[in-house]
């Protein structure tokens, strides 16, 4: 069967195996939506409009259908929404960039940071650890689950070998295009996520998902390229199932390891992953924050794609709420992001238009409209997606006072705080201390740090102590478990009040 | 309603576990029927609060304490009920499966199967399919529910009921599963009696079903 998909101006035609979803058909071919939740027919983000044809499944009562939930019978032509499911990519690093053509380097090597959700790769000099050029694609592994989890199930149910070919296939579209016209790379660097490195490396998940949650390695692994074999891979070390590579890749970024200072790394996405202390001991452990930061699970939520309500103002006059959106690239809005979501609830809460307790104001228990699309369609924050907000930025928080009380340090003696990852990257400081995710007491010490994952893996290429150096930070690192932690569930429940 | 009942019904949904308790006490000291107490007091408090909580007027917290509290009321109530010569409506055994640590679900459904007149054994987390079962067999319960908050760890679920299966005593239990990724249709695929959304639907759901089976 054909499946035409109209988007925007654009059209395409991809074929559809009897049986597949239409989700499942999109992601395929890489036409991405988003679905939240995995294509579990929960978040309502994968919806789409029937031009002709015939499906399954009748749509839902507002005439959209949801692409996880459909089946079609036909050749349909259907029409998804212009601004999709786009994923923003962070390849920010702290690293320089360069210009090929007038590279001092001597050998060349492929960083890499496999992320659940979308991948980013540079070109490197390994003398000069400048990156020369940057590629990012979304994960296709997404047809299996947005989530770890789901991942790690489509991976106990006979899915490994098909999850391993496909992050495979993805990092060697990247490297093809990578290193076309380029100098021969001398080796590659892999950061990722512990559950992305067993897809990788097609190892047994099945004591990943479930308590006590041991991975099958988390040491460093050496090994071929598998279509260049002459070219050495080396994957990063990780602490644990929930600390993975791109943490540890993502300290050693940040000097973790020369610095007798008390450092606070905080990675934000799906998981909250933190780590508190210096080059002698370390703590650090994984919250799970849920896919509202990323704009997941909330009613006009989105990537962080241009258009993406990024930014908002309030203010009170005359009686009237008066809404100021910022969108990312100044374009049309389209729908909020997570930092967008984070400011919207941060303002609401100053102006106390929500209580303590999270309650929205009786004047706004329809929802707060915070602006309109092009084509009339209200962008509107509802009382539900500030829940979504509260448990993440009370996991978030919570973990983070975990950490210093494990430690045995107070507020005052924490030096810095590195914000990695997209989220953190555009996240406001000022939104997020009066929302009560970070201590206010931190404000000014916190710092974003771009994809820090990526560029450890650069740093990893061109120093020739890295090994050593990432062994030692692994050593220093103890890992908190929170789950059933009693003090752990107390402060959540604190911190889920503003 | 007994105007004590309602200050009781009013105290629990603000999560004030010490004056539900003195408000409880003083409830029997003046001869109010502990079933009374029970109903229009404890239950009616938690089905407000449950109730919010569904539109979002309230949020966990909320729930939590006044779970807390609800509990508080119960540990004074339940020598009278029972020696009130109060039959449990029926038995339930409950847990978390195999390999999952979460338990703040489970632990209302804990307290709202007792609101419904239940006689609860809570087997805690990280529970295996045989743990489930010997208990109700040991017990002799009617209902065995069971909580799962991964994908990774649903098919546990399935282990348990596959497991009454084999030992021949499936038809014997009421067997009910929730959970945040847990539906209605993985519930039929698996062989369940029954999934609920929330503690509250649980404990009805299960109520019916023990009254329906006799």
């Amino acid at each position: 069967m054909q499946l035409t998909v109209l988007q925007g101006t654009e059209q395409k035609t991809v074929t559809c195996v009897p049986g597949d979803t239409v989700l499942q058909t999109l992601v395929k071919h890489g036409i991405s939506l988003p679905a939240a939740c995995g294509g579990n027919g929960l978040c309502g983000k994968c919806r789409f409009r029937r031009i002709h044809g015939t499906l399954k499944e009748p749509p839902g009562k507002d005439g959209w259908y949801l692409a996880c939930r459909t089946h079609p019978l036909s050749d349909c032509v259907i029409e998804i929404p212009a601004s999709g499911g786009a994923f923003a990519v962070l390849t920010e690093t702290g690293a320089q960039t360069g210009d090929l053509s007038q590279a001092a380097d001597r050998d060349f090597g492929i960083a890499v940071d496999i992320g659940t959700t979308t991948i980013a790769m540079a070109l490197t000099g390994r003398q000069t650890g400048k990156i020369y050029r940057t590629y990012t694609a979304v994960n296709s592994q997404r047809q299996f689950g947005a989530d770890v989890i789901a991942r790690i199930d489509a991976a106990n149910k006979g899915n490994l070998a098909k999850l391993q070919k496909s992050v495979r296939e993805d990092i060697e579209r990247g490297i093809t295009q990578l290193t076309d016209n380029a100098p021969p790379v001398s080796g590659v660097a892999i950061a990722a996520n512990t559950t992305m490195i067993h897809l990788l490396m097609g190892y047994d998940c099945s004591t990943l998902g479930v308590y006590p949650f041991t991975p099958f390695t988390t040491d460093s692994i050496h090994t071929d390229l598998w279509f260049e074999p002459q070219i050495p891979v080396w994957v990063l070390p990780s602490v644990s199932t929930f600390v993975g590579a791109d943490i540890l890749s993502g300290l050693y970024a940040s000097d973790f390891e020369a610095n007798g200072k008390n450092c606070l790394f905080i990675d934000l996405g799906t998981n909250g992953e933190m780590v508190l202390g210096n080059k002698d001991r370390a703590v650090c452990t994984s919250v799970a924050a849920g896919p509202a930061f990323e704009g997941g699970n909330i009613t006009c939520g989105t990537g962080s794609i241009d258009g993406a309500i990024c930014d908002v103002h309030m203010a009170m006059a005359d009686g009237h709420l008066q809404i100021d959106c910022e969108t990312i690239g100044h374009a049309p809005p389209c729908g909020i992001c997570g930092t967008g979501v984070v400011a919207a609830v941060a303002e609401l809460s100053r102006l106390r238009l929500l209580d303590e307790t999270g309650l929205l104001d009786d004047t706004l228990q329809d929802g707060v409209l915070l602006c309109r699309t092009p084509d009339g369609e209200p962008i509107t924050l509802y009382q539900k997606d500030i829940r979504e907000i509260q448990l993440a930025k009370s996991a978030v928080r919570a973990g983070i006072e975990t950490l210093i009380r494990a430690y045995g340090i107070t507020l005052s003696q924490i030096d810095c705080v590195l914000l990695a990852g997209g989220f953190g990257h555009t996240l406001s400081v000022d939104s997020a201390v009066q929302i009560r995710m970070f201590p206010a007491a931190l404000a000014h010490k916190i710092r974003p740090v771009g994809n820090s994952a990526l560029e450890g893996a650069i740093k990893a290429l061109a120093r020739p102590d890295a090994q050593t150096v990432m062994e030692k930070i692994k050593s220093v690192c103890s890992e908190i478990t929170l789950s059933n932690d009693p003090a752990f569930q107390d402060l959540f429940m604190e911190y889920i009040y503003f | 309603m007994n105007e004590i009942n309602k200050e009781i019904s009013e105290f629990l949904q603000k999560g004030r576990a010490k004056n539900v308790k003195e408000l409880v006490t003083k409830a029997l000291e003046e001869n109010v029927d502990p079933k009374e107490i029970l109903n229009d007091g404890l239950l009616s408090g938690m089905m407000i609060i449950g109730q919010k909580f569904k539109n979002n007027e309230v949020f966990v917290p909320e729930v939590l304490v006044a779970a807390r509290a609800m509990n508080a009321g119960l540990s004074i109530l339940e020598p009278y009920l029972i020696k009130a010569g109060n039959e449990p409506v029926g038995k339930a055994v409950i847990g978390t499966v195999k390999g999952d640590m979460h338990d703040i679900g489970k632990n209302l459904v804990v307290i709202m199967l007792k609101g419904a007149g239940f006689e609860v054994t809570d087997l805690g987390v990280d529970v295996d399919p045989d743990t489930f079962i010997d208990k109700a067999e040991e017990i002799g319960a009617d209902v065995i529910c069971m909580s799962a908050l991964l994908t990774t760890t649903m098919p546990a679920m399935k282990m348990t009921i596959d497991r009454l299966k084999e030992r021949n005593l499936r038809d014997k239990y009421i067997v009910m599963i929730g959970g945040a990724p847990v539906t209605d249709q993985y519930a039929k695929e698996i062989g369940a009696d029954f999934y609920t959304e929330d503690a509250a639907s649980a404990a009805e759901a299960a109520k019916a079903a023990v009254l329906n089976k006799r």
